[in-house]
Protein backbone atom coordinates (compact mmCIF):
# COMPACT_ATOMS: atom_id res chain seq x y z
CA UNK A 1 0.00 0.00 0.00
CA UNK A 2 1.69 2.90 -1.31
CA UNK A 3 -0.18 6.13 0.59
CA UNK A 4 -0.25 9.77 -1.17
CA UNK A 5 -1.69 12.83 -1.63
CA UNK A 6 -2.92 15.13 -4.12
CA UNK A 7 -0.65 17.50 -5.40
CA UNK A 8 -0.69 20.37 -7.79
CA UNK A 9 3.40 20.57 -8.52
CA UNK A 10 3.22 23.78 -5.97
CA UNK A 11 7.14 23.69 -4.32
CA UNK A 12 6.22 24.33 -0.88
CA UNK A 13 3.59 21.66 -1.15
CA UNK A 14 5.81 18.37 -2.89
CA UNK A 15 8.25 19.68 0.22
CA UNK A 16 5.59 18.72 2.84
CA UNK A 17 4.60 15.90 1.09
CA UNK A 18 8.37 14.72 1.69
CA UNK A 19 8.23 15.61 5.26
CA UNK A 20 5.45 13.44 5.73
CA UNK A 21 7.61 10.60 4.69
CA UNK A 22 5.90 9.77 0.90
CA UNK A 23 6.92 8.89 -2.09
CA UNK A 24 3.83 8.80 -4.38
CA UNK A 25 1.63 11.60 -5.86
CA UNK A 26 -1.98 11.96 -7.34
CA UNK A 27 -2.69 14.46 -9.98
CA UNK A 28 -5.22 15.57 -12.25
CA UNK A 29 -3.85 16.37 -15.92
CA UNK A 30 -5.25 19.07 -18.30
CA UNK A 31 -6.55 18.02 -21.40
CA UNK A 32 -5.66 20.24 -24.94
CA UNK A 33 -8.02 22.03 -26.56
CA UNK A 34 -9.43 18.77 -28.26
CA UNK A 35 -9.80 17.06 -25.74
CA UNK A 36 -7.01 14.62 -24.73
CA UNK A 37 -4.47 14.13 -22.21
CA UNK A 38 -1.10 15.11 -24.79
CA UNK A 39 1.54 12.35 -24.45
CA UNK A 40 4.66 15.52 -24.44
CA UNK A 41 2.16 17.19 -21.06
CA UNK A 42 2.29 13.86 -19.62
CA UNK A 43 5.54 13.08 -19.68
CA UNK A 44 6.98 16.90 -18.81
CA UNK A 45 4.67 16.71 -15.78
CA UNK A 46 5.50 13.29 -14.67
CA UNK A 47 9.31 13.99 -15.37
CA UNK A 48 8.40 16.94 -13.00
CA UNK A 49 7.49 15.23 -10.36
CA UNK A 50 10.16 12.72 -10.60
CA UNK A 51 12.48 15.66 -10.49
CA UNK A 52 11.45 16.49 -7.18
CA UNK A 53 11.73 12.26 -6.25
CA UNK A 54 8.26 11.78 -6.22
CA UNK A 55 6.07 9.02 -8.33
CA UNK A 56 3.00 9.74 -10.30
CA UNK A 57 0.88 7.04 -10.20
CA UNK A 58 -2.25 7.21 -10.53
CA UNK A 59 -4.51 10.69 -12.96
CA UNK A 60 -7.38 11.88 -10.94
CA UNK A 61 -10.03 12.31 -12.34
CA UNK A 62 -10.25 11.72 -16.17
CA UNK A 63 -11.29 15.49 -16.89
CA UNK A 64 -15.59 15.78 -17.24
CA UNK A 65 -15.45 17.84 -20.20
CA UNK A 66 -13.45 15.15 -21.88
CA UNK A 67 -16.35 12.38 -21.69
CA UNK A 68 -19.42 14.47 -20.93
CA UNK A 69 -21.41 13.78 -24.32
CA UNK A 70 -21.41 9.94 -23.45
CA UNK A 71 -21.99 10.20 -19.99
CA UNK A 72 -25.15 11.58 -21.06
CA UNK A 73 -25.35 9.74 -24.13
CA UNK A 74 -25.76 12.95 -26.22
CA UNK A 75 -24.75 13.47 -29.66
CA UNK A 76 -20.49 14.23 -29.65
CA UNK A 77 -19.66 11.04 -27.69
CA UNK A 78 -18.18 8.85 -30.11
CA UNK A 79 -15.77 11.84 -30.99
CA UNK A 80 -15.14 12.32 -26.50
CA UNK A 81 -14.54 8.45 -26.24
CA UNK A 82 -12.21 8.20 -29.67
CA UNK A 83 -10.42 11.04 -27.37
CA UNK A 84 -10.55 8.91 -24.22
CA UNK A 85 -8.71 6.44 -26.13
CA UNK A 86 -5.90 8.41 -27.25
CA UNK A 87 -5.79 9.83 -23.91
CA UNK A 88 -5.38 6.43 -22.41
CA UNK A 89 -2.41 5.45 -25.25
CA UNK A 90 -0.86 8.57 -24.30
CA UNK A 91 -0.75 7.44 -20.60
CA UNK A 92 0.66 3.91 -21.07
CA UNK A 93 3.60 5.64 -23.36
CA UNK A 94 3.94 8.00 -20.38
CA UNK A 95 4.58 4.99 -17.76
CA UNK A 96 1.22 6.31 -15.65
CA UNK A 97 -0.74 3.11 -14.78
CA UNK A 98 -4.38 4.26 -13.60
CA UNK A 99 -7.00 6.53 -14.87
CA UNK A 100 -9.80 7.06 -11.76
CA UNK A 101 -13.11 8.42 -13.56
CA UNK A 102 -16.33 9.14 -12.24
CA UNK A 103 -20.14 8.41 -13.51
CA UNK A 104 -21.68 10.92 -11.38
CA UNK A 105 -23.96 12.75 -14.16
CA UNK A 106 -24.22 15.77 -11.75
CA UNK A 107 -20.94 15.90 -10.04
CA UNK A 108 -20.42 15.54 -6.39
CA UNK A 109 -23.37 16.45 -3.64
CA UNK A 110 -22.98 18.15 -0.43
CA UNK A 111 -25.24 20.46 1.44
CA UNK A 112 -22.75 21.85 4.34
CA UNK A 113 -19.74 22.96 5.87
CA UNK A 114 -19.88 23.76 8.99
CA UNK A 115 -18.30 24.03 12.56
CA UNK A 116 -20.35 21.07 13.94
CA UNK A 117 -17.46 18.83 14.25
CA UNK A 118 -15.28 17.94 17.23
CA UNK A 119 -13.52 21.28 19.12
CA UNK A 120 -15.68 23.17 15.86
CA UNK A 121 -14.02 21.48 13.32
CA UNK A 122 -16.04 22.00 9.84
CA UNK A 123 -17.42 18.63 8.92
CA UNK A 124 -18.57 18.42 5.04
CA UNK A 125 -21.95 17.16 5.49
CA UNK A 126 -24.89 15.80 3.31
CA UNK A 127 -28.28 16.24 4.35
CA UNK A 128 -30.78 14.66 1.92
CA UNK A 129 -33.73 16.20 3.75
CA UNK A 130 -31.69 20.00 2.95
CA UNK A 131 -30.75 18.47 -0.45
CA UNK A 132 -34.15 17.84 -2.10
CA UNK A 133 -35.62 21.40 -0.48
CA UNK A 134 -32.83 23.19 -1.95
CA UNK A 135 -31.36 20.61 -4.81
CA UNK A 136 -29.31 23.34 -7.09
CA UNK A 137 -27.61 24.60 -3.55
CA UNK A 138 -25.69 21.33 -3.30
CA UNK A 139 -24.16 20.78 -6.58
CA UNK A 140 -20.64 21.07 -6.12
CA UNK A 141 -20.07 22.96 -8.99
CA UNK A 142 -22.27 25.71 -9.79
CA UNK A 143 -21.19 28.49 -9.34
CA UNK A 144 -17.67 27.85 -9.59
CA UNK A 145 -15.21 25.16 -11.60
CA UNK A 146 -13.57 25.88 -15.30
CA UNK A 147 -15.53 27.34 -17.92
CA UNK A 148 -17.34 25.66 -19.40
CA UNK A 149 -18.08 23.70 -17.70
CA UNK A 150 -18.69 19.95 -17.93
CA UNK A 151 -22.72 20.24 -16.60
CA UNK A 152 -23.61 22.68 -18.69
CA UNK A 153 -27.08 23.70 -17.45
CA UNK A 154 -29.14 21.97 -14.88
CA UNK A 155 -30.87 18.58 -15.81
CA UNK A 156 -34.06 19.22 -18.65
CA UNK A 157 -35.17 15.88 -18.69
CA UNK A 158 -35.46 12.85 -16.45
CA UNK A 159 -32.65 9.81 -16.84
CA UNK A 160 -33.34 6.66 -14.97
CA UNK A 161 -30.83 3.78 -14.24
CA UNK A 162 -31.23 1.73 -17.16
CA UNK A 163 -30.48 4.94 -19.25
CA UNK A 164 -27.24 5.90 -17.28
CA UNK A 165 -25.82 1.92 -17.28
CA UNK A 166 -26.47 1.94 -20.82
CA UNK A 167 -24.51 4.89 -21.45
CA UNK A 168 -21.33 3.79 -18.83
CA UNK A 169 -21.61 0.53 -20.90
CA UNK A 170 -21.35 2.46 -24.12
CA UNK A 171 -18.01 3.74 -22.66
CA UNK A 172 -16.30 1.02 -21.13
CA UNK A 173 -16.66 -1.18 -24.52
CA UNK A 174 -14.56 0.99 -26.43
CA UNK A 175 -12.61 1.70 -23.74
CA UNK A 176 -11.44 -1.28 -21.99
CA UNK A 177 -9.92 -3.01 -25.12
CA UNK A 178 -7.94 0.05 -25.39
CA UNK A 179 -6.79 0.14 -22.00
CA UNK A 180 -5.77 -3.21 -22.07
CA UNK A 181 -3.51 -2.76 -24.67
CA UNK A 182 -2.00 0.45 -23.43
CA UNK A 183 -1.40 -1.35 -19.77
CA UNK A 184 -3.59 1.17 -18.09
CA UNK A 185 -6.31 0.18 -15.35
CA UNK A 186 -9.45 2.46 -15.04
CA UNK A 187 -11.35 2.92 -11.92
CA UNK A 188 -14.86 4.23 -11.38
CA UNK A 189 -15.40 6.32 -8.61
CA UNK A 190 -18.54 5.52 -6.95
CA UNK A 191 -21.07 8.18 -7.03
CA UNK A 192 -21.10 10.51 -4.14
CA UNK A 193 -23.51 10.90 -2.51
CA UNK A 194 -24.49 7.54 -3.42
CA UNK A 195 -28.01 8.99 -3.62
CA UNK A 196 -30.28 6.77 -5.98
CA UNK A 197 -31.53 9.98 -8.46
CA UNK A 198 -30.46 13.67 -7.81
CA UNK A 199 -32.95 16.32 -9.69
CA UNK A 200 -34.72 13.06 -11.80
CA UNK A 201 -31.35 12.14 -12.98
CA UNK A 202 -30.18 7.91 -11.80
CA UNK A 203 -26.82 7.72 -9.86
CA UNK A 204 -26.08 4.12 -10.48
CA UNK A 205 -22.70 3.61 -8.44
CA UNK A 206 -24.37 3.58 -5.53
CA UNK A 207 -24.60 0.09 -3.95
CA UNK A 208 -22.46 -3.09 -3.21
CA UNK A 209 -24.12 -4.50 -6.48
CA UNK A 210 -23.63 -1.37 -8.84
CA UNK A 211 -20.48 -1.80 -8.11
CA UNK A 212 -20.34 -5.33 -9.18
CA UNK A 213 -21.96 -4.66 -12.19
CA UNK A 214 -19.13 -1.91 -13.22
CA UNK A 215 -16.54 -4.63 -13.15
CA UNK A 216 -18.73 -7.17 -14.51
CA UNK A 217 -20.47 -5.36 -17.49
CA UNK A 218 -17.37 -5.17 -19.26
CA UNK A 219 -14.95 -7.96 -17.44
CA UNK A 220 -11.68 -7.29 -18.37
CA UNK A 221 -7.96 -6.87 -15.51
CA UNK A 222 -7.81 -3.51 -16.43
CA UNK A 223 -11.83 -2.40 -15.58
CA UNK A 224 -12.40 -1.83 -11.86
CA UNK A 225 -13.04 0.36 -8.69
CA UNK A 226 -11.51 3.54 -7.67
CA UNK A 227 -12.63 2.21 -3.69
CA UNK A 228 -13.22 5.73 -1.68
CA UNK A 229 -14.02 4.16 1.25
CA UNK A 230 -15.73 7.01 2.37
CA UNK A 231 -18.43 7.38 -0.39
CA UNK A 232 -18.96 3.50 0.00
CA UNK A 233 -18.73 3.64 3.59
CA UNK A 234 -21.75 6.20 2.96
CA UNK A 235 -23.93 3.60 0.93
CA UNK A 236 -27.05 2.59 2.49
CA UNK A 237 -25.94 -0.98 4.47
CA UNK A 238 -22.82 -1.34 3.12
CA UNK A 239 -19.94 -2.42 5.16
CA UNK A 240 -16.83 -1.13 4.24
CA UNK A 241 -14.25 -4.21 5.39
CA UNK A 242 -16.13 -6.44 3.66
CA UNK A 243 -16.21 -4.62 0.34
CA UNK A 244 -12.60 -4.22 0.46
CA UNK A 245 -12.61 -7.95 0.68
CA UNK A 246 -14.86 -8.35 -1.34
CA UNK A 247 -13.48 -6.58 -4.26
CA UNK A 248 -9.97 -6.72 -3.31
CA UNK A 249 -9.79 -10.68 -3.26
CA UNK A 250 -11.10 -9.81 -7.26
CA UNK A 251 -8.14 -7.24 -7.54
CA UNK A 252 -10.70 -4.47 -8.52
CA UNK A 253 -9.20 -2.04 -6.28
CA UNK A 254 -6.95 0.08 -8.54
CA UNK A 255 -6.53 2.80 -6.54
CA UNK A 256 -8.22 3.92 -2.99
CA UNK A 257 -9.36 7.07 -1.28
CA UNK A 258 -8.60 7.15 3.18
CA UNK A 259 -11.39 8.73 4.24
CA UNK A 260 -14.20 7.52 7.58
CA UNK A 261 -17.45 9.20 7.21
CA UNK A 262 -20.16 9.22 9.94
CA UNK A 263 -23.36 7.92 8.83
CA UNK A 264 -24.93 7.06 5.47
CA UNK A 265 -27.64 8.18 2.96
CA UNK A 266 -29.61 9.80 3.62
CA UNK A 267 -27.66 12.30 6.30
CA UNK A 268 -23.41 11.47 6.52
CA UNK A 269 -20.59 13.50 8.10
CA UNK A 270 -16.89 13.63 6.97
CA UNK A 271 -15.18 13.60 9.98
CA UNK A 272 -11.21 12.65 11.41
CA UNK A 273 -10.26 9.36 10.80
CA UNK A 274 -10.27 8.04 14.07
CA UNK A 275 -14.11 8.74 14.76
CA UNK A 276 -15.62 7.40 11.92
CA UNK A 277 -17.95 4.57 11.24
CA UNK A 278 -15.54 2.65 9.82
CA UNK A 279 -13.40 0.38 11.56
CA UNK A 280 -10.36 1.49 10.14
CA UNK A 281 -7.96 -0.80 12.26
CA UNK A 282 -10.00 -3.77 10.43
CA UNK A 283 -10.10 -1.55 7.11
CA UNK A 284 -6.49 -1.74 6.85
CA UNK A 285 -5.96 -5.25 8.01
CA UNK A 286 -8.58 -5.74 4.77
CA UNK A 287 -6.13 -4.09 2.70
CA UNK A 288 -3.30 -6.06 3.65
CA UNK A 289 -5.00 -9.42 3.51
CA UNK A 290 -6.06 -8.97 0.20
CA UNK A 291 -2.24 -8.11 -0.53
CA UNK A 292 -3.55 -4.33 -1.93
CA UNK A 293 -0.16 -2.79 -3.45
CA UNK A 294 -1.76 0.35 -5.35
CA UNK A 295 -2.13 3.85 -4.52
CA UNK A 296 -4.31 4.96 -1.36
CA UNK A 297 -5.07 8.73 -1.21
CA UNK A 298 -5.87 10.85 1.74
CA UNK A 299 -8.85 12.10 0.87
CA UNK A 300 -10.47 15.44 1.36
CA UNK A 301 -10.78 16.18 5.26
CA UNK A 302 -12.22 17.91 8.05
CA UNK A 303 -11.39 21.24 8.51
CA UNK A 304 -8.98 22.72 11.19
CA UNK A 305 -8.38 25.69 13.34
CA UNK A 306 -6.10 28.27 10.79
CA UNK A 307 -5.53 25.38 8.59
CA UNK A 308 -4.26 26.82 5.21
CA UNK A 309 -5.20 26.49 1.42
CA UNK A 310 -4.13 23.08 0.93
CA UNK A 311 -5.34 22.00 4.74
CA UNK A 312 -1.80 20.80 5.55
CA UNK A 313 -2.53 20.44 9.34
CA UNK A 314 -5.25 18.20 8.67
CA UNK A 315 -3.82 16.23 6.21
CA UNK A 316 -0.36 15.55 8.39
CA UNK A 317 -2.89 14.28 10.83
CA UNK A 318 -4.44 11.89 8.30
CA UNK A 319 -1.48 10.67 7.08
CA UNK A 320 0.54 10.37 10.56
CA UNK A 321 -3.15 8.22 11.65
CA UNK A 322 -2.23 6.16 8.29
CA UNK A 323 1.14 5.26 9.01
CA UNK A 324 0.68 4.98 12.49
CA UNK A 325 -2.23 2.22 11.49
CA UNK A 326 -0.08 0.84 9.05
CA UNK A 327 3.36 0.57 11.27
CA UNK A 328 1.33 -1.30 14.36
CA UNK A 329 -0.87 -3.52 12.21
CA UNK A 330 1.91 -5.03 9.53
CA UNK A 331 5.26 -3.62 11.11
CA UNK A 332 6.12 -2.41 7.97
CA UNK A 333 7.86 0.96 6.94
CA UNK A 334 5.64 3.00 4.26
CA UNK A 335 6.37 5.40 1.46
CA UNK B 1 -2.96 5.96 28.86
CA UNK B 2 -3.79 8.76 27.27
CA UNK B 3 -2.64 10.85 24.63
CA UNK B 4 -2.34 14.74 25.66
CA UNK B 5 -0.89 17.86 24.02
CA UNK B 6 1.61 20.33 25.00
CA UNK B 7 0.20 23.40 25.01
CA UNK B 8 1.00 27.08 26.14
CA UNK B 9 -0.72 28.69 28.27
CA UNK B 10 -2.86 31.89 27.18
CA UNK B 11 -2.94 30.51 23.38
CA UNK B 12 -6.66 29.13 23.57
CA UNK B 13 -6.54 28.46 20.16
CA UNK B 14 -4.32 25.33 21.08
CA UNK B 15 -6.72 23.67 23.24
CA UNK B 16 -9.60 23.69 20.29
CA UNK B 17 -6.62 22.54 17.59
CA UNK B 18 -6.06 19.61 20.89
CA UNK B 19 -9.82 19.20 20.58
CA UNK B 20 -10.34 19.06 17.09
CA UNK B 21 -8.06 16.56 16.57
CA UNK B 22 -9.74 14.42 19.64
CA UNK B 23 -7.08 14.93 22.70
CA UNK B 24 -8.81 15.23 25.85
CA UNK B 25 -5.84 15.73 27.84
CA UNK B 26 -3.36 18.97 27.65
CA UNK B 27 0.07 19.74 29.13
CA UNK B 28 0.19 23.15 29.67
CA UNK B 29 3.99 25.55 29.88
CA UNK B 30 3.49 28.38 32.27
CA UNK B 31 5.75 31.51 32.55
CA UNK B 32 4.55 32.46 36.20
CA UNK B 33 3.57 29.97 38.56
CA UNK B 34 1.00 32.29 41.30
CA UNK B 35 -2.10 30.84 42.11
CA UNK B 36 -3.76 33.30 39.91
CA UNK B 37 -1.96 31.71 36.69
CA UNK B 38 -2.71 28.42 37.39
CA UNK B 39 -6.20 28.91 38.46
CA UNK B 40 -6.88 30.76 34.84
CA UNK B 41 -5.05 27.61 33.26
CA UNK B 42 -7.35 25.12 35.02
CA UNK B 43 -10.46 27.28 33.97
CA UNK B 44 -9.65 27.55 30.79
CA UNK B 45 -8.65 24.29 30.08
CA UNK B 46 -12.11 22.87 32.02
CA UNK B 47 -14.39 25.43 29.86
CA UNK B 48 -12.76 24.32 26.70
CA UNK B 49 -14.16 20.94 27.56
CA UNK B 50 -10.74 19.80 28.01
CA UNK B 51 -8.85 17.79 30.97
CA UNK B 52 -5.58 19.28 32.63
CA UNK B 53 -2.87 16.47 32.87
CA UNK B 54 -0.57 18.64 34.78
CA UNK B 55 2.16 21.50 34.00
CA UNK B 56 5.34 20.98 32.76
CA UNK B 57 8.35 22.37 31.71
CA UNK B 58 8.72 23.96 35.39
CA UNK B 59 12.73 24.83 36.05
CA UNK B 60 14.39 22.78 38.95
CA UNK B 61 16.65 25.84 40.54
CA UNK B 62 15.60 27.23 43.32
CA UNK B 63 13.99 25.03 46.11
CA UNK B 64 11.79 27.47 47.93
CA UNK B 65 10.37 28.62 44.52
CA UNK B 66 9.79 24.81 43.78
CA UNK B 67 8.03 24.00 46.92
CA UNK B 68 5.92 27.19 46.30
CA UNK B 69 5.03 26.01 42.88
CA UNK B 70 3.85 22.63 44.81
CA UNK B 71 1.78 24.19 47.48
CA UNK B 72 -0.10 26.70 44.72
CA UNK B 73 -0.26 23.93 42.66
CA UNK B 74 -2.05 21.30 45.32
CA UNK B 75 -4.30 24.30 46.16
CA UNK B 76 -5.45 24.72 42.13
CA UNK B 77 -5.94 20.83 42.09
CA UNK B 78 -2.84 20.10 39.78
CA UNK B 79 -1.76 16.69 40.63
CA UNK B 80 1.14 16.32 37.95
CA UNK B 81 4.36 18.57 37.59
CA UNK B 82 6.94 17.82 34.76
CA UNK B 83 10.64 19.46 35.84
CA UNK B 84 13.61 20.20 33.71
CA UNK B 85 16.61 22.57 34.09
CA UNK B 86 15.66 25.50 32.09
CA UNK B 87 17.95 26.17 28.59
CA UNK B 88 20.65 29.14 29.61
CA UNK B 89 21.62 31.61 26.94
CA UNK B 90 20.95 31.15 23.21
CA UNK B 91 18.76 28.08 21.90
CA UNK B 92 21.54 26.42 19.39
CA UNK B 93 19.90 27.04 15.80
CA UNK B 94 17.39 23.99 14.34
CA UNK B 95 19.01 22.16 11.55
CA UNK B 96 17.56 21.40 8.22
CA UNK B 97 18.82 17.98 8.19
CA UNK B 98 15.68 16.00 8.81
CA UNK B 99 13.46 13.97 6.40
CA UNK B 100 12.30 16.70 3.21
CA UNK B 101 14.93 19.14 4.72
CA UNK B 102 12.54 19.14 7.90
CA UNK B 103 14.24 21.19 10.59
CA UNK B 104 15.63 19.29 13.94
CA UNK B 105 16.06 20.37 17.01
CA UNK B 106 19.60 19.99 18.99
CA UNK B 107 19.65 19.52 22.84
CA UNK B 108 20.53 17.26 25.43
CA UNK B 109 19.05 15.75 28.26
CA UNK B 110 18.49 18.17 31.66
CA UNK B 111 20.41 17.57 34.53
CA UNK B 112 18.97 18.92 37.92
CA UNK B 113 19.97 22.44 38.93
CA UNK B 114 19.57 21.14 42.96
CA UNK B 115 21.68 19.32 45.07
CA UNK B 116 20.65 15.76 46.44
CA UNK B 117 19.37 17.54 49.81
CA UNK B 118 17.41 19.81 47.97
CA UNK B 119 15.52 17.59 45.69
CA UNK B 120 14.65 15.53 48.62
CA UNK B 121 13.12 18.64 50.23
CA UNK B 122 10.78 19.26 47.24
CA UNK B 123 10.43 15.69 47.09
CA UNK B 124 9.13 15.44 50.52
CA UNK B 125 6.76 19.04 49.71
CA UNK B 126 5.34 17.31 46.75
CA UNK B 127 4.28 13.88 48.69
CA UNK B 128 2.76 16.09 51.45
CA UNK B 129 0.49 17.82 48.55
CA UNK B 130 -0.02 13.99 47.19
CA UNK B 131 1.47 15.63 44.33
CA UNK B 132 3.57 13.73 41.89
CA UNK B 133 7.23 15.31 40.49
CA UNK B 134 8.37 14.25 37.28
CA UNK B 135 12.28 14.44 35.48
CA UNK B 136 12.54 14.47 32.12
CA UNK B 137 15.91 12.95 32.48
CA UNK B 138 17.37 9.59 31.96
CA UNK B 139 17.81 9.45 35.84
CA UNK B 140 15.16 10.72 37.44
CA UNK B 141 15.88 11.60 41.52
CA UNK B 142 14.95 8.78 43.94
CA UNK B 143 11.68 9.77 45.19
CA UNK B 144 10.33 11.40 41.93
CA UNK B 145 8.66 9.85 38.64
CA UNK B 146 9.56 9.50 35.05
CA UNK B 147 8.94 11.78 32.54
CA UNK B 148 10.26 9.35 29.88
CA UNK B 149 11.48 9.80 26.47
CA UNK B 150 9.91 6.15 24.46
CA UNK B 151 13.39 6.17 22.84
CA UNK B 152 15.03 5.50 25.57
CA UNK B 153 13.70 2.32 25.89
CA UNK B 154 15.95 0.44 22.93
CA UNK B 155 14.99 -2.60 21.85
CA UNK B 156 13.69 -4.68 24.60
CA UNK B 157 11.20 -2.30 25.80
CA UNK B 158 9.18 -4.58 28.21
CA UNK B 159 12.94 -5.42 30.04
CA UNK B 160 13.64 -2.05 30.31
CA UNK B 161 10.31 -0.51 31.59
CA UNK B 162 10.60 -3.53 34.31
CA UNK B 163 14.20 -2.51 35.53
CA UNK B 164 13.26 1.22 36.03
CA UNK B 165 13.69 1.87 39.38
CA UNK B 166 11.47 4.67 39.35
CA UNK B 167 7.88 4.91 38.06
CA UNK B 168 6.51 6.21 34.63
CA UNK B 169 4.30 9.51 35.41
CA UNK B 170 4.91 10.57 31.63
CA UNK B 171 5.86 9.52 28.46
CA UNK B 172 7.12 10.83 25.39
CA UNK B 173 7.16 9.52 21.91
CA UNK B 174 9.79 10.69 20.01
CA UNK B 175 12.51 9.03 17.61
CA UNK B 176 15.84 9.42 17.00
CA UNK B 177 18.07 7.80 13.59
CA UNK B 178 21.74 7.23 14.78
CA UNK B 179 21.14 10.20 17.89
CA UNK B 180 19.27 12.51 15.55
CA UNK B 181 15.86 13.53 15.92
CA UNK B 182 13.31 12.46 13.34
CA UNK B 183 9.57 12.14 13.11
CA UNK B 184 8.04 8.76 14.63
CA UNK B 185 8.02 6.81 11.86
CA UNK B 186 10.84 6.81 10.87
CA UNK B 187 13.61 6.27 13.31
CA UNK B 188 15.30 3.46 15.08
CA UNK B 189 13.11 3.56 18.18
CA UNK B 190 9.89 0.82 17.24
CA UNK B 191 7.52 2.96 18.73
CA UNK B 192 3.64 0.90 18.39
CA UNK B 193 6.20 -1.61 20.07
CA UNK B 194 7.55 0.93 22.70
CA UNK B 195 3.96 1.56 23.38
CA UNK B 196 2.74 -2.20 23.61
CA UNK B 197 4.93 -2.31 26.31
CA UNK B 198 3.79 0.67 27.98
CA UNK B 199 0.04 -0.69 27.53
CA UNK B 200 1.59 -4.27 29.04
CA UNK B 201 3.39 -2.44 31.81
CA UNK B 202 -0.18 -0.78 33.26
CA UNK B 203 1.03 3.01 31.95
CA UNK B 204 -2.38 5.06 32.68
CA UNK B 205 -0.50 8.51 32.10
CA UNK B 206 -0.28 11.28 29.37
CA UNK B 207 1.39 9.66 26.48
CA UNK B 208 2.90 13.04 24.68
CA UNK B 209 4.75 13.48 21.54
CA UNK B 210 7.88 15.24 22.25
CA UNK B 211 9.64 17.77 20.21
CA UNK B 212 7.85 18.97 16.97
CA UNK B 213 10.27 18.70 13.81
CA UNK B 214 9.97 21.87 12.02
CA UNK B 215 8.08 21.65 8.67
CA UNK B 216 7.47 23.57 5.62
CA UNK B 217 5.32 26.90 6.17
CA UNK B 218 4.88 25.42 9.84
CA UNK B 219 4.37 28.20 12.42
CA UNK B 220 6.34 28.51 15.36
CA UNK B 221 4.48 26.14 17.69
CA UNK B 222 4.62 23.59 14.79
CA UNK B 223 1.36 23.08 14.09
CA UNK B 224 1.85 20.68 11.23
CA UNK B 225 4.59 18.55 12.79
CA UNK B 226 2.13 18.18 15.89
CA UNK B 227 -0.85 17.20 14.12
CA UNK B 228 1.27 14.74 12.62
CA UNK B 229 2.17 13.28 15.64
CA UNK B 230 -1.09 13.41 17.11
CA UNK B 231 -2.55 11.06 14.25
CA UNK B 232 0.04 8.80 14.91
CA UNK B 233 -0.28 8.50 17.82
CA UNK B 234 -4.02 8.11 17.99
CA UNK B 235 -3.77 4.79 15.02
CA UNK B 236 -0.61 3.64 17.39
CA UNK B 237 -3.02 3.54 20.46
CA UNK B 238 -6.16 2.43 18.43
CA UNK B 239 -4.23 -0.45 16.34
CA UNK B 240 -3.30 -1.67 20.45
CA UNK B 241 -6.76 -1.06 21.66
CA UNK B 242 -5.74 1.76 23.94
CA UNK B 243 -8.74 3.41 24.42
Amino acid sequence: MKIALQSSGDGEHMQFIHQLGLAHVVSGATPSANGILELDDLRRRKDFFAEHDLVWDVIENLPPLCYNDAMFGREGRDRQIDNVCESIRNMGEAGIGVLQYQWMLLGGLRTEYSPTGRGGARYPRFDMEIAERMPAACLDWLGKGPDPHPYPHLPDRDMVSEEVWSNLIYFLERVVPIAEEAGVKIAAHPDDAPVPSFMGVARILISWDGLQRAIDCVPSPNNGLGFCMGTIGTMVDMNVVKAIRHFGSQGKIFFAHFRNPRGQVPFFDEVFPDEGDIDMVEAVHAFNDVEYDGVIRIDHCPGVIGDNGHADRSFAFQVGYLKGLIQTLTGTEIA
Amino acid sequence: MHIALSVQFGRDDQLIFAQQLGVQHVMAQVDCYDERTLESLRNRVQRTGLKLAGIEGVPLVRVEALQAIVRTAEAVGIDLISCTRPISGSHPQPRPTGRGNALIPTGADPVSGLSAEETSTVIDAARDADLRLAWTGSNSPVGMGMDLALDHLGKDPTTKLAALKAPVFIARARNTRRGEPCFLDEGDCDLPRCISALKAHSFDGPLLAHYPLGMVGDTDWRHKARAYDLGYLKAVLQALGVH
